[in-house]
């Protein structure tokens, strides 16, 4: 034993059970942080891998540059790879063909396949004259091998390469145009290109070293080759990831999760705090002998700091790992269930990013959260230590009264309401959490509807009229109905923009039809009126909320000589085209007002397990009409959603914790003043399970307290957020949030146990002279 | 020279009707190396004057003189320095860490005043308790007497000129008492420290150089017992 700072870890060993509580924290604190930054991380990374994939590996392109040398762009240090690219033909809409498909020429170096499009290959790169690589779709598009031999058609002629291999190019291009690419040497591309007279436009792509200053690089390669903006093309997708683009869109995620840094920053720090001032508490008395053996308050100071920091050493690198673990499973979640954007995720990545921040955040949020224990423990009066701890409340002037309760509840009772100031400190912190509670999920609620809406006639397939007419014929929904696979079609009737008069004002209004599905899937969105008197043929209608145009039940509309009444609001459906108030009517009605008799457009929401072939044949019984695929864009909407809900229960778990906690350090705290108390009224023939029933009291009290003053202040903010943000933006009325304070209460409940729990276990282990020679 | 001089203290807690005088124009001095019980009843102001004499609350009115030093007008960190160096205490529940084995118990204190334990000092200080073959035990593992002698070794230590005891024998049997009490006369002698201890026992008390009894906050001198 070198200093008096070893006892430190000394005492750590023995007490390892009393700091369990404060190590859990910081290890919790450490694993938010170390996950949510290493995910972040690895979102990046799977975006700037996306964004190869999709726009190519390259910083910048030269373009229009004749003349340049090229070879001491290339010999730059700081230049990865460099590769010529030119085109023929990407518009598809000159006569190139193979085998009568379009065709896109590229003439290309080796690097340009390989390094800049990083396309697989099969086969190899043409290596002598009239040799060609081919998209990978030609393959099977033309029935051929590596080593035949096809035919060009150009406008000059016909040429005969041999194909040297094939590449996985950007089979949705290939689609696109209904044809493929060809790639082949400069040479031969220049000569295709003069024999044909085409004025192609030359690239030089370049993908600068991972380390290099790509902002200095370009400026150094602009003022070396006399090159303006316009000669320079950034792929800002990817240089925005490496942080060099001016694009900012990337950098989005950063302020993100710097809120989130903050925020389990000082819900760590509020944590921690509150664990360490409960053990410091439970301890007076050893402070006091320290006091009295001669050390300073500095001392003390320097001894709770170095206690908390030591609790680092096994907290953050558990915290890490548990991050690091987290951060995989979240990955591997996102991959293969949720897919979508995020099928990039990378599977077994370490960001050590992550680990920096998740190791910072424990070292600093313990730093700060010992701060006030230290110095609450340096105030501990030497005296303490000679005759026990003086800093319970000496002068009690009030009687504990209770004719309804047995002597130990009406105790528990009074040690909660006797000293007003703890009463309030400790139901405060209740209501705190509980406030952070309701209005986190009001916040909650607004962000659900900013989300696109998922609601349940979100088709997956629209068949719109080309002209924006009424002229589907309404058997098309009958047919498609029918057919296997298709769990619903329904059709809507518009009209747009049509004369009426709303309460006597004239004005310009959208009239539009629901069929029966329609007006039963509204049912969930009904903000207020009833909506069972829009079916039939009516004389009601609803209308859906939107910000511009307030109509409101009871409003009458008059359409020609017929007029309607506003039945019901509903908060959610199909907007407004036009930005008129929208007048939502049962099919019949809508034929009655205009004599319109088809749809505007059909939607299709399918089965999971659909075919294709159902999808083709929906797709021929569209005809002349627009045939809109949305099956793709609603499975990013959902795994969007999914991501977000991800995030908002992790987030809802985390501010649990900091509540159960809360009120645990609290009732211990509590507890801990008055461990002497306890122990003379054991003495003089209390059980151990009435000091329970004493301390359960007490908690409960608190409790009561802190859930009455954090509803009102809770329920007051929740129903400001939804009145003030979410009514007046996408309608609805304000609800008690029943789910929201059933959680609450369980959470009050479960953590009135969990806190009773410790003390009194603690006390009732507690030999009865410990607690009598404190006296 | 006297050691310690205490010049008409006064505490008075609360105010008004209320108001309780614990200590009353108390004035006495200690010479060096001389050991004095102080002696009476249950909420005489026994431990109130101990706390005054170790500079650990302070007196409504009057000085006290350690060294010829006032200790009141020390501020915070000098008092804490000057009391880490010259006032040793013993208590009555012991208050030994338990974590730390007897020997890292007794030389705590030096480790708080940043210096190295003399060692020579420390196994002589363990010959004289009578505690060598224990000295890598922890407290639980000793008896009641051994623990207060761990004590009484951790408050030597630093050679302070004062020790203040507050009933050290109040948690031993007489067997032990005893011991406890030559042991701390002993040390007394022969590293010429005034000891001032607390006790109710009027058979130890009379062991002791002088007698000082409280009773009702007011000190009377009982006089020197060994003559």
């Amino acid at each position: 034993m070198r200093s008096y700072l070893s006892l430190v870890p000394i005492s750590a060993r023995v007490h390892r059970r009393q700091s369990r509580m404060t190590r859990i924290c910081i290890i919790l604190a450490v694993f938010l942080v170390t996950a949510l930054f290493s995910i972040a991380d690895m979102w990046i990374v799977s975006e700037k891998d996306a964004m190869i994939d999709k726009h190519g590996n390259w910083h910048i392109l030269l373009q229009n540059v004749p003349g340049i040398e090229t070879e001491l762009v290339d010999g730059r240090s700081d230049v990865a790879v460099a590769a010529w690219c030119d085109t023929i033909n990407t518009d598809a809409d000159k006569d190139y063909y193979i085998n009568g498909r379009k065709t896109a020429i590229y003439g290309v170096e080796a690097s340009y396949i390989a390094d800049i499009r990083n396309y697989p290959i099969e086969g190899v790169y043409p290596q002598n004259d009239n040799e060609i690589l081919l998209s990978e779709d030609a393959k099977e598009l033309f029935g051929i091998k590596v080593g035949d031999i096809i035919t060009l058609n150009t406008p000059a002629g016909d040429f005969n390469y041999t194909v040297s291999g094939f590449c996985e190019d950007d089979s949705e291009f290939n689609s696109i145009i209904d044809g493929c690419c060809i790639y082949m040497n400069m040479v031969d591309f220049q000569k295709i290109s003069s024999l044909n007279s085409e004025d192609t436009n030359p690239q030089y792509y370049i993908q600068f070293t991972e380390n290099a200053s790509l902002k200095k690089a370009i400026d150094d390669i602009k003022g070396q080759y006399g090159l303006t903006d316009e000669n320079i093309d950034e792929n800002t997708a990817v240089m925005g990831l490496s942080g060099a683009s001016s694009n900012e869109s990337a950098k989005n995620v950063y302020p993100l999760v710097a809120v989130c840094f903050l925020l389990i920053l000082i819900s760590g720090i509020l944590m921690i705090s509150g664990c360490i001032n409960s053990n410091v508490a439970q301890r007076t008395n050893f402070f006091g002998m320290m006091r009295c053996i001669g050390a300073s308050k500095q001392q003390i100071v320097r001894y709770v700091r170095l206690e908390a920091l030591n609790w680092c050493i096994t907290s953050i690198p558990i915290g890490c790992l548990l991050g690091v673990l987290a951060n995989w499973l979240m990955c591997a979640i996102l991959r293969f269930l949720v897919k979508g954007e995020w099928a990039y995720m990378p599977l077994f990545g370490v960001s050590v990013l992550g680990i920096i921040c998740g190791v910072a955040v424990g070292i600093i949020t313990v730093f700060i959260a010992a701060h006030s224990p230290a110095k609450r423990a340096a105030k501990v009066s030497p005296v303490s230590a000679v005759s026990g701890n003086i800093e319970t409340p000496q002068n009690v002037n009030r009687v504990a009264k209770g004719r309804f309760f047995k002597i130990e509840t009406t105790l528990g009772i009074h040690h909660a309401a006797s000293t007003k100031k703890n009463l309030f400190l400790v139901a405060g912190a209740f209501a705190l959490t509980i406030v952070l509670l309701l209005s986190f999920s009001a916040c909650l609620d607004v962000v659900r509807c900013l989300l696109p809406s998922l609601s349940d006639f979100s088709p997956d397939i629209t068949i719109a009229s080309q002209e924006d007419t009424n002229s589907i014929d309404k058997n098309l929904t009958a047919e498609i109905a029918e057919m296997p696979g298709v769990e619903n079609a329904f059709g809507t009737m518009y009209e747009i923009k049509i004369p009426a008069e709303i309460n006597g004002n004239e004005t310009m209004i959208d009239l539009m039809s629901y069929e029966e599905f329609m007006l039963k899937s509204t049912k969930k969105s009904v903000a207020s009126g009833d909506l069972s008197k829009v079916y039939g043929d009516t004389n009601y209608a609803l209308t859906i909320f939107s910000q511009n145009s307030h109509l409101d039940v009871g409003d009458k509309i008059k359409i020609g000589d017929n007029e309607l009444e506003i039945a019901c609001v509903a908060s959610e459906g199909i907007g407004s085209i036009s930005g008129s108030p929208v007048v939502v009517c049962s099919e019949e009605t809508f034929t009655r007002l205009t004599g319109e008799q088809k749809y505007i457009m059909v939607n299709i929401i399918l089965e999971k397990d659909v075919t294709e072939a159902t999808v083709d044949e929906i797709c021929s019984l569209a005809g002349e009409n627009s045939f809109i695929d949305r099956r793709e864009d609603d499975n990013e909407i959902k795994s969007t959603y999914w991501v977000f809900r991800l995030a908002v229960y992790g987030f809802l778990v985390i501010i649990s914790l900091i509540t159960v906690l809360n009120i645990m350090n609290s009732i211990s705290m509590s507890v801990s003043a008055r461990i002497k108390q306890y122990g003379a009224m054991r003495a003089v023939g209390m059980e151990s399970r009435q000091i329970t029933k004493m301390i359960t009291a007490e908690a409960v009290t608190y409790a009561i307290c802190g859930t009455i003053i954090g509803d009102v202040f809770g329920l007051l903010l929740h129903y400001l957020i939804y009145e003030k943000v979410l009514i007046s933006h996408f309608g609805g009325v304000w609800q008690i949030p029943v789910a929201s304070l059933m959680i609450i209460f369980i959470m009050v409940f479960v953590s009135c146990i969990v806190a009773v729990h410790a003390p009194s276990k603690r006390i009732r282990n507690m030999a009865i002279t410990d607690t009598i020679n404190e006296l | 020279m006297d050691l310690l001089e205490v010049k008409s203290i006064s505490k008075t807690y609360g105010s008004g009707e209320t108001a309780v005088h614990a200590l009353k124009n108390v004035s006495f001095s200690v010479p060096k190396g001389e050991f004095v019980a102080i002696v009476g009843e249950s909420g005489s102001g026994k431990t109130t004057l101990l706390n005054m004499l170790g500079a650990l609350d302070t007196p409504t009115s009057g000085k006290v003189l350690i060294d010829g030093k006032d200790t009141f007008s020390m501020k915070e960190k000098a008092l804490t320095i000057f009391r880490r160096r010259n006032i040793g205490f013993i208590f009555q529940a012991f208050n030994l860490i338990p974590e730390l084995t007897v020997e890292q118990n007794m030389i705590f204190p030096v480790l708080l005043d940043y210096q190295k334990p003399n060692k020579k000092y420390l196994e002589e200080l363990l010959a004289v308790l009578n505690l060598k073959e224990r000295r890598n035990h922890l407290p639980s593992q000793l008896s009641g007497g051994q623990q207060q002698r761990v004590a009484i070794g951790r408050a030597l230590m630093t050679r302070p000129s004062l020790i203040l005891a507050d009933e050290p024998t109040g948690n031993l049997d007489t067997q032990n008492s005893s011991e406890v009490i030559a042991l701390l006369k002993e040390a007394s002698k022969k590293y010429e420290q005034t000891i001032i201890m607390i006790t109710h026992n009027r058979s130890i008390a009379q062991t002791a150089d002088r007698v000082l009894n409280v009773s009702d906050g007011v000190l009377t001198d009982l006089g020197r017992c060994r003559e």
